[in-house]
């Protein structure tokens, strides 16, 4: 087994481009992580390409700006976990001594308003089940009436996401907003207001994945990949398209499973993470995801929030560029971002929300389908 | 007044409905004992051939709600509306519409009774789905 570190990585803004297509994105990443790890196309030794929304070899159009050196290029689709899904594909590969080199891009065009094609059955969508924020806003609701979690905390989360974007220069959302305006803005799915879900968007990001031997030809900043994990819903996750689930399901969620395999794979544990971006598609989900990664109990989410816990300067600093709420989601793209915002923040490379002393970071992604990607990285 | 020449199911096989007391079916393993909704043949657990469907009690405990205020895509019928998760007695939960436009009439814990009603009049067909509805509410 070889050991495998990111070379480098690059990001198109994430926002809305109306004058751009999934190339120019997909193309501007893929430049930037290439120029990042001192390389061209021609060290690269197979490509993966994620995206969600366009038909057919996306990833082959994208790349063939940068050079058409005959190398494989697959296409990977696993909704909002599709760029984390690719790493784990380069990440094996190379482990596993197929390649030395690989190159994984992101990139998203997203259709405006809600996202179709989450995977509902017509009768679903014709009755009004077919609605992603349906399915959040009930977790968190959940969430409330179990452990007592307040609207107050969700916006404190909303509120904390755009206060730690007004640095971050992919990200879409760069406003302060307060608790109130958090409160006080249109309500779409209660109790998740406008602020506290994620916009879809545009944008890309890429990430240069290599052998560690061969990368110190390249990059004096390489960057370990200690786990990266694929895991999806058993029955108990009640994820979006699924109508139903056992009442007391005797195993644990999917987003546990997926990081108890990642704290395994990386001999860490929660407690070793300095800072991580995780699945805040919603301010719930941060709370509730902050818990199952092993954050905080099972229940105190919330209120560990508020107390500052999860802010920049607290135990465990979590979405701290703004996370997906305020990034915006590009879904092949998004979990290409998190990672290399976390790359970033250990190389110590983050700006004004350098998190200091950042040794040990994780990325967690999770969406449509069930699937959820944990990946720990080290420096 | 609308025409309406037949009243049809969303989806064929969700609930019973003709004639008799609404029930939601859902599938059950004949080997452990795991149930789905909707039904499907296979067991989830198992992974084997072997879920027969059969009705649940019409009622349960409402766990969480909310409401939605954007029409969702390919969604027939009226904005507002609310949806929650049900849990009924056999051990399974369910998401589902309510008959309620707001959430103020809903209460965490309350009990649900599954009722079939319109969903929306389309080509002059009534399709209808299973809704919840607060078994405190009186008749109306
Ligand atoms: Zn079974």
């Amino acid at each position: 087994m070889e050991e495998v570190v990111i070379a480098g990585v690059g990001m198109h803004e994430f926002g809305r481009f109306d004058d751009k297509d999934y190339r120019d994105l997909g193309f501007v990443a893929a430049k930037r992580a290439l120029e990042d790890a001192n390389m061209s196309l021609n060290e690269v030794q197979a490509a993966f390409s994620a995206n969600v929304y366009e038909i057919s070899a996306a990833g082959h159009n994208v790349l063939e700006k940068l050079g058409v050196p005959g190398i494989p290029i697959i296409n990977v689709e696993n909704a909002c976990a599709s760029g984390a899904s690719a790493v784990r594909l380069a990440y094996q590969a190379i482990k596993n001594k197929e390649y030395d080199v690989a190159l994984v891009v992101g990139f998203e065009k997203s259709p405006r308003g809600f996202l179709p094609g989450a995977g509902y059955d017509r009768w679903q969508e014709w009755t009004g089940l077919g609605a992603n924020p349906l399915y959040f806003a009930s977790s968190i609701h959940e969430h409330m009436v179990e452990y007592g979690t307040t609207r107050e905390q969700l916006a404190y989360i909303a509120s904390k996401s755009h206060k730690n974007a007004v640095h971050n220069p992919y990200a879409m959302f760069r406003k302060e907003l307060s608790i109130d305006e958090v409160l006080n803005a249109r309500m779409v799915s209660d109790p998740l207001t406008l602020y506290m879900l994620c916009a879809p968007n545009d944008g890309a990001a890429a990430v240069v994945i290599c052998n560690k031997k061969v990368a110190k030809s390249f990059t004096e900043k390489p960057i370990s990949i200690a786990a990266s994990v694929l895991e999806t819903r058993r029955r108990g996750d009640m994820f979006v398209p699924a109508v139903s689930a056992p009442a007391n399901p005797p195993y644990p969620t999917v987003a546990e499973r997926a990081a108890q395999s990642a704290y395994e794979m990386a001999s860490l544990g929660p407690e070793d993470i300095d800072v991580a971006e995780i699945q805040d598609v919603d301010a719930g989900s941060e709370i509730i995801y902050s818990e199952r990664l092993g954050f905080c109990p099972i229940g105190e989410g919330g209120a560990r929030a508020e107390a500052g816990e999860t802010s920049i300067g607290g135990r465990i600093p979590l979405n701290v560029n703004g996370g997906i709420l305020s990034r915006g989601e590009p879904v092949g793209a998004s979990s290409l971002g998190q990672i290399a915002e976390i790359t970033w923040q250990l190389r110590g490379e983050a700006g004004v929300n350098q998190v200091e002393g950042a040794k040990v970071a994780l990325s967690h992604s999770e969406g449509a389908g069930g699937n959820s990607c944990v990946t720990i990285l080290t420096r | 007044m609308v025409y309406v020449k037949e009243k049809v199911p969303v989806k064929e096989g969700l609930f019973k409905w003709q004639d008799e007391e609404a029930k939601l079916i859902v599938a059950k393993c004949t080997k452990c004992g795991e149930m789905v909704f909707p039904q499907q043949s296979f067991c989830p657990e198992c992974c084997l051939e072997t879920m027969e469907p059969v009705t649940i009690n019409s009622i349960g405990k409402l766990k969480c709600f909310t409401r939605i205020t954007a029409p969702p895509p390919g969604y027939k019928g009226s904005v507002p509306y609310t949806a929650g998760i049900v849990e009924f007695p056999e051990g399974i939960r369910i998401l589902g519409i309510t008959t309620e436009k707001e959430v103020v009439n809903l209460e965490p814990g309350m009990e649900m009774e599954v009722i079939v009603d319109t969903a929306f009049i389309e080509d002059e067909k009534e399709y209808v789905m299973f809704k919840y509805k607060p078994v405190s509410q009186g008749e109306d």
